[in-house]
């Protein structure tokens, strides 16, 4: 009941974010052909305008690119307005859906791709640092940890394409080609959350072994090992569990740095050129999409974590 | 001395008394743990030297951040340090120059999140109430919008009316040479810190709700104190040590936004430079024939190095101010 609440908050929400884009979008002077040549007449900039509505008062753009638009023709007869969302005003013959359509794989695969490398990194570290507390293991991976949390994308991406791609000739630089060129952009995505991850899993499990149980269990004679696997692991992955969440999100809106070193034919490039042109539609389009997926991956995790953890109760 | 009321009230006036000591107190016992906290000294030591030093080098070296020169992509030298970029600037003074304005940014930056913040957060904890869901409310929503990707289309929306609306002010004798130049500034100021200020209102609306229940203020108000009163006197002194750790923690973050916009470039423009627009440039140099390793790893590596700094100085406020047994 209560997430049926929040599905049916989530729809106002996303409306009233295309509007908020919208508005911010096309409220400042000058369309998207500023950087085209000039128009050779004013009549003609005036039919540009008016081909494309940039002439009409904003919340009338609004309601024609949502598609709720109906007007009159010379006859009286009421015809509606083709929806405006899907027409690239950039790539003139292609529609926004198809763009994106091509560039969403390539964001998924990343995000998806770096999500399993910062968990397959994180979670054996973290684990491995609390089970030598305190030790020079520890401190080490201590140090690595906030290092990596210190590493931005746009700093260790070049990096990587200098020595590995560049120098070594191992990887590939740049482009979207081969399985290889993953590899690069992964690990540029990925190494920031791992190190979150590791810290995240090592406090989970340093304050999971101070609970009492933890002691019986010891005093019963079970073995440190068995201790830290059959006892520590199930409590200590939640909450690298409910930050799954938010890092899912990040790592699916936040690639565009990434894409952008290695020039992957993503969705952030198109977000980022799309600003420069002021291609409305293109703009709107993506912020939605991004909003929706933050919006719904909040919703999974919270399901998944009333489910794992009962004592959890939303309301 | 018999009216039990006479009695309460210098109690309370002791108690009062007990409690500026108290806070007072608190500080030099934070600054005491903040000291022993090694790293955190030592941070702080490299980011006071290197706040000197990007402010003072520029004015006596013989280069200038935008001077060009036919030495191009010159490796580090004795009389390029750190080399030369692709128009023959010297990468030092491009560095220093940089980092002026980064710091810049994430100072400006923290401190407009700081104001928005610990407003919101402070009025809708003490109004409570209706006021107090509808504004987190409202918190919750922009929490659930694609942060950076919202400050993009802020600031690239506001941009050309900020920029004519610059370059006609005249305040006294206040007048922009450089509208475009100010204007970019004045919007990585405000997209920056507009995005950043909501764990910043989350932590100050609990902290001034938990407060706001206390004896001590009860008592104030019993006395008759005004609310701004005890606002200012009671519940903002208390609030000072999160939201000191917290604004620590912020400007790394805004720091690291401001690179991520520069590096698309969508912040900082040429010629001027900020640590992301300088390693977008290295980038743009990477080619299959010749390394020009400098121009990544000086900017990268100074950018890392102050990062990680900053995060040892917040981590040392925060055990100091002891925020998590708040």
């Amino acid at each position: 009941m209560y997430f049926l609440k929040r599905i049916a908050f989530a729809i106002p929400l996303l409306i009233a974010i295309s509007m908020i884009a919208f508005v911010l979008v096309r409220l400042p002077q000058g369309g998207p052909f500023d950087h085209e040549r000039k128009p050779a007449s004013p009549e003609i900039e005036r039919n540009i305008n008016a081909r494309y509505h940039l002439d009409e008062p904003v919340w009338k753009q609004y309601l024609r690119y949502i598609g709720a638009w109906w007007e009159r023709d010379e006859k009286g007869e009421w015809h509606h307005a083709p929806a405006g969302f899907n027409a690239s005003l950039r790539y003139r013959n292609h529609a926004v859906l198809d763009l994106i359509a091509t560039g969403l794989p390539i964001s998924l695969t990343i995000g998806l791709l770096a999500f399993c490398f910062s968990m397959a990194i994180g979670l054996p570290l973290g684990f491995f640092a609390a089970s030598k507390r305190g030790r020079w293991q520890d401190r080490l991976l201590n140090l690595l940890a906030l290092l990596s949390v210190c590493v931005p994308g746009l700093v260790i991406g070049p990096l990587l394409a200098l020595v590995f791609g560049i120098k070594l000739r191992l990887l590939p630089v740049a482009l979207w080609e081969s399985p290889v060129s993953a590899v690069m952009p992964v690990v540029a995505l990925g190494i920031y959350y791992s190190g979150r991850v590791a810290r995240l899993m090592r406090e989970g499990m340093l304050s999971v072994m101070q609970n009492e149980f933890i002691t019986a269990a010891r005093a019963k004679g079970l073995s440190e090992t068995q201790l830290l696997f059959r006892h520590g692991l199930r409590l200590a992955i939640l909450p690298v569990i409910s930050y799954s969440g938010p890092m899912l999100a990040d790592l699916l809106t936040g690639s565009f740095i990434v894409e952008s070193v290695f020039q992957l034919p993503g969705l952030g490039v198109f977000l980022v050129n799309s600003l420069y042109n002021r291609d409305y539609p293109m703009t709107v389009g993506l912020v939605l999409l991004y909003a929706a997926v933050l919006l719904g991956l909040n919703l999974i995790v919270d399901a998944i974590h009333a489910w794992l953890d009962p004592r959890i109760k939303y309301g | 001395m018999d009216d039990p009321l006479e009695n309460l009230g210098e109690k309370i006036e002791t108690r009062e008394l007990s409690t500026g000591e108290t806070v007072l107190d608190l500080r030099q016992q934070a600054w005491h743990r903040f000291t022993r906290h090694r790293l955190a000294i030592v941070a702080t030591c490299f980011l006071l030297i290197l706040a000197a030093f990007v402010l003072i080098y520029p004015r006596y070296s013989a280069y200038g951040p935008e001077d060009l020169s036919d030495s191009q992509f010159q490796p580090p030298s004795a009389a390029h340090l750190l080399g030369t970029d692709a128009h023959g600037r010297d990468l030092l003074v491009r560095l220093c120059y940089g980092a002026q304005i980064s710091f810049l940014v994430g100072i400006v930056g923290a401190t407009v999140s700081l104001v928005i913040g610990v407003l919101w957060g402070a009025i809708a904890g003490y109004a409570g109430g209706r006021l107090d869901g509808a504004m987190m409310r409202f918190v919750d929503v922009l929490y659930s919008m694609p942060t950076i990707i919202f400050a993009m289309v802020l600031m690239s929306a506001v941009e050309p009316s900020l920029n004519s609306w610059l370059g006609h002010l005249h305040v006294g004798r206040l007048h922009f040479e450089n509208p475009a130049k100010a204007a970019r500034l004045v919007l990585l100021f405000v997209g920056l810190g507009a995005v950043s200020w909501l764990t910043m209102a989350r932590i100050v609306r609990g902290q001034v709700l938990s407060l706001r229940s206390r004896q001590f203020v009860d008592a104030s108000r019993a006395l008759g104190a005004s609310p701004l009163r005890i606002l200012t006197r009671h519940i903002i002194p208390n609030v000072l040590g999160v939201v000191i750790v917290y604004l620590a923690l912020t400007i790394p973050a805004i720091i690291l936004y401001e690179s991520f916009l520069s590096y698309l470039g969508l912040g900082i423009q040429a010629p001027m430079a900020s640590w992301g627009s300088l390693i977008a440039e290295g980038a743009g140099q990477i080619n299959p024939i010749r390394i020009y390793w400098w121009l990544i790893v000086f900017p990268g590596g100074l950018m890392v190095m102050t990062l990680l700094a900053l995060n040892f100085v917040g981590d040392g406020l925060r055990d100091a101010w002891d925020v998590k047994g708040n």
